[in-house]
Protein backbone atom coordinates (compact mmCIF):
# COMPACT_ATOMS: atom_id res chain seq x y z
CA UNK A 1 0.00 0.00 0.00
CA UNK A 2 1.22 3.60 -0.34
CA UNK A 3 1.90 5.08 2.71
CA UNK A 4 2.31 8.34 3.68
CA UNK A 5 3.76 8.62 7.60
CA UNK A 6 4.24 12.36 7.74
CA UNK A 7 1.97 15.05 6.54
CA UNK A 8 2.43 18.50 7.20
CA UNK A 9 0.24 20.82 9.18
CA UNK A 10 0.89 23.42 7.60
CA UNK A 11 0.30 22.25 3.27
CA UNK A 12 -3.32 22.38 2.31
CA UNK A 13 -3.88 19.27 1.33
CA UNK A 14 -3.01 17.82 4.96
CA UNK A 15 -5.88 21.00 5.51
CA UNK A 16 -8.01 19.47 2.97
CA UNK A 17 -7.51 15.72 3.51
CA UNK A 18 -7.90 15.58 7.01
CA UNK A 19 -10.38 13.76 9.26
CA UNK A 20 -12.75 14.30 11.97
CA UNK A 21 -11.65 15.56 15.15
CA UNK A 22 -12.72 12.05 16.30
CA UNK A 23 -11.22 9.70 13.87
CA UNK A 24 -7.41 11.53 14.22
CA UNK A 25 -7.60 11.24 17.88
CA UNK A 26 -8.91 8.02 17.82
CA UNK A 27 -6.08 6.91 15.73
CA UNK A 28 -3.49 8.78 17.05
CA UNK A 29 -4.53 6.53 20.20
CA UNK A 30 -4.10 3.48 18.46
CA UNK A 31 -0.57 4.92 17.38
CA UNK A 32 -0.22 6.07 21.10
CA UNK A 33 -0.86 2.24 22.31
CA UNK A 34 1.61 0.74 19.87
CA UNK A 35 4.37 2.99 20.83
CA UNK A 36 4.17 2.49 24.51
CA UNK A 37 3.65 -0.81 24.05
CA UNK A 38 6.22 -1.88 21.35
CA UNK A 39 9.26 0.44 23.69
CA UNK A 40 8.65 0.43 27.56
CA UNK A 41 6.41 -2.65 28.03
CA UNK A 42 8.18 -4.90 24.86
CA UNK A 43 12.04 -3.85 26.57
CA UNK A 44 10.28 -5.51 30.13
CA UNK A 45 9.55 -8.75 28.16
CA UNK A 46 12.97 -8.88 26.58
CA UNK A 47 14.64 -8.17 29.88
CA UNK A 48 12.49 -10.52 31.61
CA UNK A 49 13.28 -13.30 28.72
CA UNK A 50 16.60 -12.93 28.80
CA UNK A 51 16.94 -13.43 32.86
CA UNK A 52 15.08 -16.57 32.16
CA UNK A 53 17.76 -19.19 32.72
CA UNK A 54 15.59 -21.24 29.54
CA UNK A 55 17.00 -18.70 27.38
CA UNK A 56 20.38 -18.42 28.48
CA UNK A 57 20.52 -22.32 26.52
CA UNK A 58 18.14 -21.11 23.31
CA UNK A 59 21.35 -19.14 21.75
CA UNK A 60 23.32 -22.12 21.40
CA UNK A 61 20.39 -24.45 20.44
CA UNK A 62 19.88 -22.22 17.99
CA UNK A 63 19.28 -23.91 14.19
CA UNK A 64 22.44 -23.05 11.99
CA UNK A 65 20.65 -23.59 8.96
CA UNK A 66 17.48 -22.95 6.53
CA UNK A 67 15.71 -26.31 7.92
CA UNK A 68 11.80 -24.88 9.00
CA UNK A 69 11.17 -28.00 10.86
CA UNK A 70 14.11 -27.51 13.16
CA UNK A 71 13.04 -23.79 13.63
CA UNK A 72 9.51 -23.99 14.37
CA UNK A 73 10.51 -26.65 17.35
CA UNK A 74 13.57 -23.92 18.54
CA UNK A 75 10.66 -21.23 18.51
CA UNK A 76 7.84 -23.37 20.09
CA UNK A 77 10.99 -23.22 23.17
CA UNK A 78 11.51 -19.81 22.89
CA UNK A 79 7.90 -18.63 22.83
CA UNK A 80 6.99 -20.54 25.92
CA UNK A 81 10.09 -18.80 27.80
CA UNK A 82 8.88 -15.47 26.68
CA UNK A 83 5.07 -16.37 27.34
CA UNK A 84 5.82 -16.70 30.97
CA UNK A 85 6.73 -13.37 31.04
CA UNK A 86 3.29 -10.94 32.27
CA UNK A 87 4.62 -7.94 29.83
CA UNK A 88 5.34 -10.09 26.68
CA UNK A 89 1.32 -11.28 27.05
CA UNK A 90 0.37 -7.35 27.31
CA UNK A 91 2.56 -6.47 24.53
CA UNK A 92 1.16 -9.35 21.91
CA UNK A 93 -2.12 -8.51 23.42
CA UNK A 94 -1.70 -4.18 22.40
CA UNK A 95 -0.03 -5.46 18.86
CA UNK A 96 -3.02 -7.93 18.12
CA UNK A 97 -5.53 -5.20 19.54
CA UNK A 98 -4.04 -2.30 17.48
CA UNK A 99 -3.55 -4.25 14.10
CA UNK A 100 -7.45 -5.04 14.51
CA UNK A 101 -8.44 -1.37 15.37
CA UNK A 102 -6.78 0.17 12.74
CA UNK A 103 -9.28 -1.09 10.50
CA UNK A 104 -12.12 -1.05 12.90
CA UNK A 105 -11.38 2.98 13.81
CA UNK A 106 -9.78 3.82 10.36
CA UNK A 107 -12.78 2.63 7.94
CA UNK A 108 -15.52 4.70 9.63
CA UNK A 109 -12.58 7.40 10.50
CA UNK A 110 -12.43 7.25 6.26
CA UNK A 111 -16.18 7.43 5.46
CA UNK A 112 -17.14 10.88 7.67
CA UNK A 113 -14.94 11.52 5.21
CA UNK A 114 -15.80 9.78 1.98
CA UNK A 115 -16.66 12.70 -0.40
CA UNK A 116 -12.99 14.39 0.15
CA UNK A 117 -11.42 11.42 -0.29
CA UNK A 118 -12.70 9.93 -3.31
CA UNK A 119 -12.62 13.20 -4.99
CA UNK A 120 -8.19 12.96 -4.18
CA UNK A 121 -8.34 9.45 -5.48
CA UNK A 122 -9.69 9.47 -8.72
CA UNK A 123 -7.54 8.40 -11.99
CA UNK A 124 -6.62 11.32 -13.30
CA UNK A 125 -8.41 11.71 -17.26
CA UNK A 126 -6.13 13.98 -19.08
CA UNK A 127 -2.68 13.98 -19.53
CA UNK A 128 -0.27 11.54 -17.14
CA UNK A 129 3.28 11.34 -16.88
CA UNK A 130 3.41 7.57 -16.24
CA UNK A 131 0.98 4.75 -17.27
CA UNK A 132 -1.92 2.17 -15.25
CA UNK A 133 -2.34 -0.87 -17.19
CA UNK A 134 -4.51 -3.33 -15.33
CA UNK A 135 -5.04 -6.48 -16.86
CA UNK A 136 -7.92 -8.99 -14.93
CA UNK A 137 -6.61 -11.74 -17.28
CA UNK A 138 -3.56 -12.15 -15.09
CA UNK A 139 -4.29 -15.41 -12.75
CA UNK A 140 -4.64 -14.97 -9.19
CA UNK A 141 -2.30 -17.56 -7.55
CA UNK A 142 -3.34 -20.10 -4.58
CA UNK A 143 -1.37 -18.61 -2.08
CA UNK A 144 -2.41 -15.29 -2.94
CA UNK A 145 -6.10 -15.40 -3.27
CA UNK A 146 -8.66 -14.46 -0.55
CA UNK A 147 -5.81 -13.58 1.78
CA UNK A 148 -6.45 -10.82 4.41
CA UNK A 149 -3.37 -9.85 4.88
CA UNK A 150 -2.45 -7.94 7.95
CA UNK A 151 -5.80 -8.69 8.46
CA UNK A 152 -7.25 -6.01 6.10
CA UNK A 153 -10.75 -6.76 5.79
CA UNK A 154 -11.69 -8.14 2.05
CA UNK A 155 -7.92 -8.25 1.69
CA UNK A 156 -5.49 -5.60 -0.71
CA UNK A 157 -8.73 -5.07 -2.54
CA UNK A 158 -11.49 -5.53 0.13
CA UNK A 159 -12.67 -1.78 0.52
CA UNK A 160 -12.07 1.05 -1.97
CA UNK A 161 -10.50 3.49 -0.20
CA UNK A 162 -7.42 1.67 1.28
CA UNK A 163 -5.67 4.43 -0.47
CA UNK A 164 -7.16 6.90 1.44
CA UNK A 165 -6.60 4.76 5.05
CA UNK A 166 -3.03 4.23 4.40
CA UNK A 167 -1.83 7.79 3.16
CA UNK A 168 -3.92 9.58 5.64
CA UNK A 169 -5.08 7.87 8.34
CA UNK A 170 -3.64 4.83 9.39
CA UNK A 171 -0.30 6.23 8.08
CA UNK A 172 0.17 9.05 9.62
CA UNK A 173 -1.47 8.61 13.15
CA UNK A 174 -0.73 5.32 13.72
CA UNK A 175 1.82 3.65 11.48
CA UNK A 176 3.93 6.48 11.89
CA UNK A 177 5.43 5.92 15.22
CA UNK A 178 6.70 2.54 14.12
CA UNK A 179 6.37 -0.50 16.82
CA UNK A 180 4.65 -3.05 14.72
CA UNK A 181 6.24 -6.29 12.68
CA UNK A 182 9.64 -5.95 12.25
CA UNK A 183 9.89 -1.99 12.82
CA UNK A 184 10.86 -0.60 15.82
CA UNK A 185 9.40 2.22 17.33
CA UNK A 186 11.06 5.21 16.12
CA UNK A 187 11.54 3.55 12.71
CA UNK A 188 9.70 4.64 9.59
CA UNK A 189 8.84 2.83 6.81
CA UNK A 190 9.57 5.59 4.49
CA UNK A 191 12.64 6.49 5.38
CA UNK A 192 13.37 2.75 5.34
CA UNK A 193 12.68 2.52 1.03
CA UNK A 194 15.17 5.31 0.74
CA UNK A 195 18.33 3.46 2.99
CA UNK A 196 17.09 0.24 0.47
CA UNK A 197 17.14 2.15 -2.58
CA UNK A 198 20.74 3.66 -1.88
CA UNK A 199 21.81 -0.02 -1.22
CA UNK A 200 21.87 -0.18 -4.80
CA UNK A 201 25.60 -0.36 -5.55
CA UNK A 202 25.86 2.07 -8.96
CA UNK A 203 25.68 5.90 -8.98
CA UNK A 204 23.32 5.65 -11.73
CA UNK A 205 20.77 3.26 -12.96
CA UNK A 206 18.65 3.10 -16.44
CA UNK A 207 15.79 1.12 -15.84
CA UNK A 208 14.52 -0.08 -12.63
CA UNK A 209 12.13 -2.42 -11.52
CA UNK A 210 9.63 -3.78 -8.80
CA UNK A 211 7.31 -6.35 -8.30
CA UNK A 212 5.01 -6.93 -5.94
CA UNK A 213 4.94 -3.13 -5.61
CA UNK A 214 2.11 -2.49 -3.25
CA UNK A 215 1.82 1.16 -4.42
CA UNK A 216 4.30 4.17 -5.06
CA UNK A 217 5.85 4.52 -1.70
CA UNK A 218 9.19 2.62 -2.97
CA UNK A 219 9.70 3.88 -6.76
CA UNK A 220 8.89 7.37 -4.65
CA UNK A 221 11.76 6.31 -2.78
CA UNK A 222 14.18 5.14 -5.77
CA UNK A 223 13.06 8.36 -7.83
CA UNK A 224 14.93 10.24 -4.93
CA UNK A 225 17.57 8.75 -5.60
CA UNK A 226 17.86 8.14 -8.93
CA UNK A 227 15.95 10.88 -10.23
CA UNK A 228 16.68 9.56 -14.22
CA UNK A 229 15.83 6.27 -14.16
CA UNK A 230 12.62 4.92 -15.87
CA UNK A 231 10.53 3.27 -13.39
CA UNK A 232 8.86 0.11 -14.19
CA UNK A 233 6.37 -1.30 -10.92
CA UNK A 234 3.77 -4.44 -10.64
CA UNK A 235 1.77 -5.80 -8.39
CA UNK A 236 -1.18 -8.82 -8.57
CA UNK A 237 -3.56 -6.33 -6.75
CA UNK A 238 -5.68 -3.97 -8.88
CA UNK A 239 -6.37 -1.29 -5.92
CA UNK A 240 -2.85 -1.27 -5.10
CA UNK A 241 -1.65 -0.35 -8.57
CA UNK A 242 -4.53 2.38 -9.20
CA UNK A 243 -3.58 4.03 -5.82
CA UNK A 244 0.24 3.77 -6.46
CA UNK A 245 -0.57 4.92 -10.06
CA UNK A 246 -2.61 8.20 -8.83
CA UNK A 247 0.04 9.27 -5.83
CA UNK A 248 2.81 9.01 -8.41
CA UNK A 249 0.59 11.18 -10.81
CA UNK A 250 0.09 13.47 -8.23
CA UNK A 251 4.24 13.95 -7.25
CA UNK A 252 4.74 14.12 -11.15
CA UNK A 253 6.57 10.92 -11.03
CA UNK A 254 6.91 8.63 -14.21
CA UNK A 255 6.29 4.93 -12.98
CA UNK A 256 4.50 2.41 -15.53
CA UNK A 257 2.63 0.31 -13.21
CA UNK A 258 1.65 -2.92 -14.50
CA UNK A 259 -0.80 -6.03 -13.24
CA UNK A 260 1.63 -9.05 -13.30
CA UNK A 261 2.78 -12.01 -11.33
CA UNK A 262 6.03 -10.97 -10.16
CA UNK A 263 7.11 -14.84 -11.12
CA UNK A 264 5.72 -13.76 -14.66
CA UNK A 265 6.87 -10.08 -15.72
CA UNK A 266 6.74 -10.60 -19.19
CA UNK A 267 9.46 -7.76 -19.77
CA UNK A 268 11.78 -9.15 -22.48
CA UNK A 269 15.39 -10.76 -21.09
CA UNK A 270 17.59 -8.59 -20.30
CA UNK A 271 15.80 -5.52 -20.38
CA UNK A 272 16.63 -3.82 -16.64
CA UNK A 273 19.69 -2.87 -15.01
CA UNK A 274 18.59 -2.82 -11.78
CA UNK A 275 15.50 -5.02 -9.39
CA UNK A 276 14.21 -3.75 -6.10
CA UNK A 277 12.46 -5.65 -3.64
CA UNK A 278 10.57 -4.23 -0.56
CA UNK A 279 8.81 -6.51 1.85
CA UNK A 280 7.84 -8.53 -0.62
CA UNK A 281 9.31 -12.35 0.15
CA UNK A 282 7.47 -12.48 3.45
CA UNK A 283 4.40 -12.14 1.89
CA UNK A 284 5.01 -15.41 -0.70
CA UNK A 285 5.58 -19.09 -0.36
CA UNK A 286 9.34 -19.83 -0.29
CA UNK A 287 8.94 -21.53 -3.28
CA UNK A 288 6.94 -18.70 -5.42
CA UNK A 289 10.41 -16.18 -4.14
CA UNK A 290 12.95 -18.77 -5.99
CA UNK A 291 10.51 -18.26 -9.07
CA UNK A 292 10.43 -14.92 -8.48
CA UNK A 293 14.39 -14.44 -8.38
CA UNK A 294 14.35 -16.70 -11.35
CA UNK A 295 12.56 -14.10 -13.24
CA UNK A 296 14.64 -11.10 -11.56
CA UNK A 297 18.03 -12.60 -13.07
CA UNK A 298 15.98 -13.02 -16.25
CA UNK A 299 15.11 -9.76 -16.75
CA UNK A 300 18.33 -8.18 -15.42
CA UNK A 301 20.77 -7.03 -17.83
CA UNK A 302 24.30 -8.72 -17.18
CA UNK A 303 26.19 -7.00 -14.44
CA UNK A 304 22.18 -5.60 -13.37
CA UNK A 305 21.64 -5.62 -9.65
CA UNK A 306 19.27 -7.15 -7.50
CA UNK A 307 18.83 -5.20 -4.10
CA UNK A 308 15.78 -6.75 -1.40
CA UNK A 309 15.14 -5.64 1.68
CA UNK A 310 12.43 -7.92 4.11
CA UNK A 311 12.16 -8.94 7.84
CA UNK A 312 15.61 -10.22 8.97
CA UNK A 313 15.97 -14.33 8.98
CA UNK A 314 16.10 -16.10 12.47
CA UNK A 315 19.61 -16.77 12.32
CA UNK A 316 20.45 -12.44 12.27
CA UNK A 317 18.55 -11.51 15.54
CA UNK A 318 18.61 -12.27 19.11
CA UNK A 319 15.94 -15.54 20.45
CA UNK A 320 13.92 -12.87 21.75
CA UNK A 321 13.47 -10.93 18.67
CA UNK A 322 12.98 -14.15 16.30
CA UNK A 323 9.90 -14.83 18.77
CA UNK A 324 8.08 -11.75 18.00
CA UNK A 325 8.80 -12.12 14.56
CA UNK A 326 7.52 -15.98 14.07
CA UNK A 327 4.19 -13.64 16.63
CA UNK A 328 3.62 -12.69 12.93
CA UNK A 329 2.39 -14.91 11.62
CA UNK A 330 -0.30 -16.54 13.18
CA UNK A 331 -1.38 -12.91 14.42
CA UNK A 332 -1.49 -10.70 12.16
CA UNK A 333 -2.58 -12.22 8.49
CA UNK A 334 0.67 -12.93 7.53
CA UNK A 335 1.00 -16.75 6.19
CA UNK A 336 4.49 -16.86 5.33
CA UNK A 337 6.29 -15.17 7.38
CA UNK A 338 8.23 -17.53 9.57
CA UNK A 339 9.05 -19.90 6.09
CA UNK A 340 10.82 -16.41 4.96
CA UNK A 341 12.47 -15.66 8.52
CA UNK A 342 14.00 -19.63 8.18
CA UNK A 343 14.46 -18.96 4.64
CA UNK A 344 18.31 -18.03 3.34
CA UNK A 345 18.03 -15.70 0.11
CA UNK A 346 21.64 -15.12 -0.35
CA UNK A 347 21.51 -19.28 -0.49
CA UNK A 348 19.02 -19.06 -2.73
CA UNK A 349 20.20 -16.21 -4.84
CA UNK A 350 23.77 -18.28 -5.00
CA UNK A 351 22.19 -21.19 -6.29
CA UNK A 352 19.91 -19.15 -9.01
CA UNK A 353 23.71 -17.99 -10.32
CA UNK A 354 24.11 -14.22 -8.87
CA UNK A 355 27.38 -13.53 -7.58
CA UNK A 356 28.83 -10.64 -5.24
CA UNK A 357 25.79 -12.25 -3.26
CA UNK A 358 26.00 -10.19 0.58
CA UNK A 359 23.41 -9.58 3.34
CA UNK A 360 23.46 -7.54 6.25
CA UNK A 361 21.03 -5.12 8.70
CA UNK A 362 20.59 -1.59 8.55
CA UNK A 363 19.03 -1.38 11.55
CA UNK A 364 20.01 -2.37 15.46
CA UNK A 365 17.01 -5.45 15.53
CA UNK A 366 17.75 -6.67 12.26
CA UNK A 367 15.76 -4.58 10.28
CA UNK A 368 15.64 -3.87 7.36
CA UNK A 369 17.70 -6.53 6.07
CA UNK A 370 19.44 -6.21 3.20
CA UNK A 371 20.21 -9.21 0.79
CA UNK A 372 22.04 -7.57 -2.09
CA UNK A 373 23.04 -9.58 -5.87
CA UNK A 374 24.67 -9.54 -9.13
CA UNK A 375 23.82 -10.72 -12.13
CA UNK A 376 27.53 -11.92 -13.82
CA UNK A 377 28.75 -10.52 -16.86
CA UNK B 1 -25.98 -20.57 46.31
CA UNK B 2 -24.77 -17.31 48.07
CA UNK B 3 -26.14 -14.52 46.41
CA UNK B 4 -23.72 -12.39 47.55
CA UNK B 5 -20.72 -14.58 46.44
CA UNK B 6 -22.44 -14.91 43.04
CA UNK B 7 -19.60 -14.85 40.32
CA UNK B 8 -20.35 -14.34 36.64
CA UNK B 9 -16.75 -13.74 35.03
CA UNK B 10 -14.19 -16.37 34.93
CA UNK B 11 -10.46 -16.25 33.85
CA UNK B 12 -11.12 -16.34 30.12
CA UNK B 13 -12.86 -13.24 30.47
CA UNK B 14 -9.94 -11.26 31.01
CA UNK B 15 -9.12 -10.89 27.08
CA UNK B 16 -12.71 -8.82 26.88
CA UNK B 17 -12.18 -6.49 29.97
CA UNK B 18 -8.49 -5.47 28.51
CA UNK B 19 -10.43 -4.99 25.03
CA UNK B 20 -13.20 -2.71 26.81
CA UNK B 21 -10.15 -0.96 28.91
CA UNK B 22 -8.43 -0.13 25.79
CA UNK B 23 -11.32 0.93 24.20
CA UNK B 24 -11.88 2.90 27.34
CA UNK B 25 -8.75 4.61 27.18
CA UNK B 26 -9.11 5.20 23.11
CA UNK B 27 -12.77 6.97 23.93
CA UNK B 28 -10.83 9.41 27.22
CA UNK B 29 -8.20 10.60 24.57
CA UNK B 30 -10.55 11.30 22.29
CA UNK B 31 -12.33 13.72 24.21
CA UNK B 32 -9.34 14.79 26.27
CA UNK B 33 -7.72 15.82 22.15
CA UNK B 34 -10.95 17.66 21.87
CA UNK B 35 -10.34 19.61 25.14
CA UNK B 36 -7.06 20.81 24.22
CA UNK B 37 -8.01 21.67 20.65
CA UNK B 38 -11.19 23.55 22.73
CA UNK B 39 -8.96 25.31 25.09
CA UNK B 40 -6.53 25.97 22.08
CA UNK B 41 -8.68 27.90 20.16
CA UNK B 42 -10.43 29.91 23.10
CA UNK B 43 -6.89 31.21 24.18
CA UNK B 44 -6.59 32.13 20.27
CA UNK B 45 -9.38 34.31 20.73
CA UNK B 46 -13.19 34.04 19.63
CA UNK B 47 -15.86 32.05 19.54
CA UNK B 48 -15.46 28.17 19.12
CA UNK B 49 -17.93 26.63 16.54
CA UNK B 50 -18.13 23.03 16.47
CA UNK B 51 -16.91 23.19 13.01
CA UNK B 52 -13.85 24.74 13.75
CA UNK B 53 -12.49 21.69 15.95
CA UNK B 54 -13.67 19.39 13.44
CA UNK B 55 -11.36 21.69 10.78
CA UNK B 56 -8.37 21.58 12.81
CA UNK B 57 -5.34 20.23 12.10
CA UNK B 58 -3.32 20.57 15.36
CA UNK B 59 0.25 21.94 14.44
CA UNK B 60 3.98 23.18 15.43
CA UNK B 61 4.27 23.63 19.63
CA UNK B 62 0.77 22.66 20.07
CA UNK B 63 0.70 19.82 18.30
CA UNK B 64 4.09 18.20 19.77
CA UNK B 65 2.65 19.16 23.44
CA UNK B 66 -0.61 17.28 22.38
CA UNK B 67 1.66 14.09 21.42
CA UNK B 68 3.44 14.54 24.79
CA UNK B 69 0.39 14.52 26.97
CA UNK B 70 -1.19 11.64 24.57
CA UNK B 71 2.11 9.55 25.10
CA UNK B 72 1.92 10.15 29.39
CA UNK B 73 -1.68 9.36 29.57
CA UNK B 74 -1.30 5.95 27.57
CA UNK B 75 2.29 5.27 29.46
CA UNK B 76 -0.21 6.30 33.01
CA UNK B 77 -2.70 3.25 31.97
CA UNK B 78 -0.95 0.84 30.18
CA UNK B 79 2.00 0.76 31.90
CA UNK B 80 0.02 0.66 35.31
CA UNK B 81 0.36 -2.95 35.66
CA UNK B 82 4.47 -2.41 35.17
CA UNK B 83 4.79 0.68 37.86
CA UNK B 84 6.68 -0.18 41.09
CA UNK B 85 4.34 -0.30 43.77
CA UNK B 86 6.75 2.51 45.59
CA UNK B 87 8.18 4.97 44.48
CA UNK B 88 10.47 7.72 46.28
CA UNK B 89 9.76 11.49 46.70
CA UNK B 90 12.42 12.12 44.12
CA UNK B 91 10.67 10.01 41.48
CA UNK B 92 7.46 11.36 42.58
CA UNK B 93 8.45 14.58 42.36
CA UNK B 94 9.45 14.24 38.73
CA UNK B 95 6.50 12.64 37.60
CA UNK B 96 3.42 14.41 35.65
CA UNK B 97 0.62 14.49 37.35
Amino acid sequence: MTFLTRLDPSEQRTKDLSLTQRGRAGLEALGALQAFSASSVRQLAREAFDADADARTLSDEAPGVADKSAWRRWLGCAGDVAGRSPAYRVERFHQRYVAEEVYRRGIPAVEERREQFEAFFRVPDGPTVGTLELDPSVPMPKYYDKVEWHLEPGGWDGYDLYGALFAFAVGPHVFRHGGYAAVEVGDDILEHRAEVARQLPKRNYRRVYEPGCGGFSTMAAVHSVFPDAELVASDLSPLLLTVGHIMAEKQAVPVQFKQRDARDTREPDASFDAVIMFALMHEMPVDAVRDTFREAYRILEPGGDLVISDPPPFRAVSPFQAVVLNWETRHRGEPFFTDACAADWAAELRDIGFVDVDDYSLGEQGYPWITRATKPR
Amino acid sequence: MDKTKASYLDSSDVEAVARMVNALLTEHWIMRDRLAILEHLLDEGGIVKSRDIEAYVPAGEFAEALETLRGTVFGNVIGAPFAPQAASVAELRNKRP
